[in-house]
């Protein structure tokens, strides 16, 4: 659009300049002088009157927050957590590259020793709310699934050692977080078609 | 005479009690309401139901601080609120809540003053917020207050003739000036049906009392868009609830004043007298008239948050061309259906 395409008259039901210069003749649909009902104003009064009382009995638009969730779709990035499988597994298997790619520095990972004697297993994993800037590269990066970024937003605490999340704060048992996980596959997927 | 002036304290208690209790949960009612109006829910956090609302407000209020404009006038800037809410509360003392009660072999009327004059001194009484308005809206040294001040002034003017003409209608009815007088004349018939002429006076006395109030859709003397919040704008801490306050306890006592001129008072087409004791149905009684004040009070705000604001000229129009002149014909009709006996 560089402005000089022809533009249909019926798209253009406003008086006003065209791009060729002319006005578009417009037709006023309604009356523009009152008659004495209208002037009164007291049929427009009762009805307004009842529709406000009506008002008054249809259900409420609030949701009471703290107590009542709020309505987020799974593209909402929130405080990241540890995905745990439903035979109490952890699947985080302490590789490092969140910590790596983590811009804000947020995360540290104390590895150690698993029952499998191939991989290891976080001792302890810590997030710095403080730090975190909920970016989701970790998320992005995790190569298990491990760890996604969840739709709590309610980080706020009144002290700083409440804002480091331990690792036992942030496990959350996987099938919580299915929905978030197929919404990321379907968005990797979207953007990184299949090469064929 | 000991169960007189015990009973005169009493009352005194009683009705301040009541203007001052009926007023703080008007606040709440009307943010209940615009709430539900507005398909919200209304304060609902300080106590159940939000029902400590008004003590919160009131405890925030008086822990705000207290600010004079440069160049406002002291004196003058802390007695406006006194005046507003004064005369509001002074009003409370004709309201005549319920029959007369016995105690003792002492008959007691559930009024404070069961004047002869009661509706005169109801007029002067509440004509006098006015100059509590007109003052804070001048002592504030700003231009807004005093445009404020002087909507209000002008306004009550053109209302209070309306109203008093509506007023007469009544009087000419019930042959009384006392306000319990009144109420218990229309044992037989409330004024209200009186058609045509008591249904016009209760409708134009019901307009006109929206502007007495400076509520909505009369609210020319606070008028956000226009005067900030006109003459109240200056004002903060316990100066500002004072005005408040004021407001809503003339609300109460103009709801009252509809109920008891127009809607029998505290009669009930004889259920008034439904339980024989004599005790019992005055409390009852005082019931039916709180339920009737109530109603108009909901209506109040109702009106608030369903109606726009008229414009300026509209509002002067609307008082002196249409409403004076419509009482002015109510008073004369009134008369003659008194004369002639139809009334």
């Amino acid at each position: 659009m560089n402005g000089n395409e022809k533009v249909p008259q019926a798209a253009r039901p406003f008086l006003g300049p065209t791009p060729s210069g002319r006005p578009v003749p417009v037709k006023v649909l309604r009356k523009d002088r009152l008659d004495w009902k209208e002037k009164v104003a007291l049929v427009e009064i009762v009805k307004g009157m009842a529709f406000t009382l009506r008002e008054m009995f249809r259900p409420r638009f609030t949701i009471q927050f703290p107590e009542e969730p709020l309505p987020r779709h799974p593209s909402t990035k929130g405080r990241p957590v540890l995905a745990r499988n439903p035979d109490g597994s952890i699947r985080c298997v302490s590789c490092g590259l969140c910590e790596f790619v983590c811009p804000a520095r947020a995360i540290t990972i104390d590895p150690g020793e698993s029952e499998d004697p191939i991989q290891k297993e976080p001792k302890d994993f810590q997030i710095d709310m403080l730090r975190c800037i909920l970016c989701g590269m970790c998320e992005e990066a995790c190569p298990e699934e491990a760890i996604i970024m969840s739709r709590d937003l309610l980080m706020a605490t009144d002290s700083r050692t409440k804002a480091h999340h331990h690792l036992e704060d942030l496990l959350v048992p996987a099938e919580k977080l299915q929905e978030r996980i197929d919404y990321t596959k379907r968005m990797y997927h979207k953007w990184n078609p299949p090469q064929s | 005479m000991t169960v007189f002036l015990v009973a005169a304290v009493l009352k005194v208690a009683l009705f301040i009690g009541l203007a001052f209790g009926v007023a703080a949960y008007a606040t709440l009612a009307e943010r209940k309401v615009a709430g539900w109006i507005q398909n919200r829910y209304g304060p609902n956090r300080v106590g159940p139901w939000g029902l400590l609302q008004p003590m919160a407000d009131g405890i925030k209020l008086f822990f705000k601080e207290e600010l004079l404009p440069a160049g406002a006038n002291p004196f003058l800037f802390k007695l406006a609120p006194a005046l507003v809410t004064g005369s509001a509360l002074l009003a409370v003392a004709v309201i005549p809540l319920g029959d007369t009660l016995t105690v003792a072999g002492e008959k007691i009327p559930l009024v404070v003053a069961d004047m002869p004059v009661g509706i005169l001194y109801l007029m002067a009484v509440t004509s006098l917020s006015v100059y509590g308005i007109l003052l804070g809206g001048w002592a504030s040294n700003n231009k807004y207050s005093l445009l404020g001040g002087l909507r209000s002034a002008a306004q009550v003017v053109s209302y209070e003739l309306t109203m008093v003409l509506a007023m007469a209608t009544v009087l000419l009815f019930s042959g009384t000036m006392s306000t319990r007088g009144i109420a218990l004349s229309q044992e037989g018939l409330w004024n209200v049906f009186r058609f045509p002429v008591g249904t016009v006076a209760f409708l134009l006395f019901w307009i006109a009392s929206f502007a007495e109030t400076n509520r909505l859709p009369f609210d020319m003397v606070e008028c956000e868009p226009e005067l900030v919040g006109g003459y109240h704008t200056e004002y903060s801490s316990m100066r500002f609830a004072l005005f408040f306050l004021g407001e809503y306890v003339a609300m109460f006592v103009q709801a009252s004043m509809l109920t008891t001129l127009f809607l029998g008072g505290h009669t009930f087409f004889g259920l008034e007298h439904i339980l024989g004791d004599p005790v019992l149905d005055v409390l009852l009684g005082a019931g039916i008239f709180l339920a009737k004040t109530f109603f108009f009070l909901f209506v109040f705000i109702w009106v608030r948050w369903t109606l726009p604001r008229v414009r300026w000229d509209q509002l002067m129009a609307l008082g002196w061309k249409v409403m004076l002149p419509a009482a002015m014909v109510t008073v004369l009709a009134g008369g003659a259906g008194v004369i002639w006996g139809i009334y």
